[in-house]
């Protein structure tokens, strides 16, 4: 499933898929021209990097197919919500609830793949058992942001539903910072 | 995905994933902390590398293991860990295929 994901197929139909919901929306609001123009030029710079740096079987250009397919999902969903909400398909309400379980889903996939990330160990400087800590309680501490923000999304009152889940970001972002910043210092010698 | 489930189900894979935890670690340190021969660890190794739950680095003579685990694999493990999951009707050198590359231990 995972390699499914990392061919270039997926990345060419969701760049596809991109194009033509950009197009929709140009046409639908035809005076929000520059933001439209603006995904355009996105769409063709991630076209031009996926076709120079994402070819072959490569770690890194695995990598690369990976993140723009990330990337067109997630503008893909932006772009589908913003046309629902310009044909009259969902209310503003409906939108930002549908915006905020987005940005919760991403928080959740990012957080999911952060400790798989692993450099070679003959490259690193630092010490790497402490870094993979690290880097793995981020990616439970962000995979449960992302929960808690889509479940505030969805069940929160809509007035409120902003606030909280900008709260739980913010306290995850703070609940790293400050792991990353007790966890990276040295641990004392009992002999000293 | 079965080939996570496949290299979870066993307790030997699951240990080394758990002894990963506190840092990279030599094939010849893993071995160290169980009571099997070294071509049974060499299979071990080979299964957790296939299902991509550990990265392995030859560093001089010696090859380097690191966790590669997502917070869902972990949470897996977890799973694992508690409910004991173990694969009971495949014998162990079925479930475990023969390392064709070799490590150095």
């Amino acid at each position: 499933m995972t390699t499914l994901f990392l061919t270039a197929y997926p990345l060419r139909a969701a760049a596809l898929t991109l194009l033509v919901l950009a197009i929709a929306n140009w046409v639908v609001e035809p005076h929000k021209l520059l933001i439209w123009c603006g995904i355009l030029i996105a769409i063709s710079v991630g076209c031009l990097l996926g076709a120079k740096f994402g070819r072959g079987d490569s770690q890194g250009a695995r990598s690369i197919r990976a993140s723009l397919f990330g990337a067109s999902l997630i503008l893909s969903g932006a772009l589908a919500i913003a046309l629902g909400n310009a044909l009259g398909l969902l209310g503003s309400i409906a939108s930002d609830r549908l915006f905020g379980v987005m940005l919760g889903l991403t928080l959740i996939v990012t957080g999911n793949f952060l400790p798989k990330t692993v450099r070679p160990l003959t490259r690193q400087r630092c010490d790497t058992a402490r870094l993979q800590r690290i880097e793995r309680y981020a990616g439970w501490i962000l995979v449960l942001a992302g929960l808690v923000h889509v479940a505030v999304w969805i069940f929160a009152p809509a007035e409120s539903a902003n606030l909280a889940a900008m709260m739980v970001v913010a306290a995850a972002l703070c609940l790293i910072a400050a792991l990353w910043m007790l966890m990276s210092r040295p641990a004392a010698n009992p002999h000293a | 995905m079965s080939i996570v489930f496949k290299a979870l189900s066993d307790p030997t894979r699951r240990r080394v994933l758990e002894l990963l935890k506190s840092g990279p670690m030599s094939a010849g340190e893993l071995s160290a902390n169980f009571d099997v021969s070294k071509p049974t660890m060499s299979a071990h190794f080979a299964v957790l590398r296939e299902a991509d739950l550990v990265a392995s680095e030859k560093i001089g003579k010696s090859v380097m293991y690191q966790l590669k685990m997502t917070v869902l694999e972990d949470a897996l493990l977890g799973f694992a860990k508690t409910f004991g999951w173990q694969l009971q009707d495949i014998p162990e050198g079925a479930a475990a295929p023969r390392s064709q590359d070799g490590d150095n231990t």
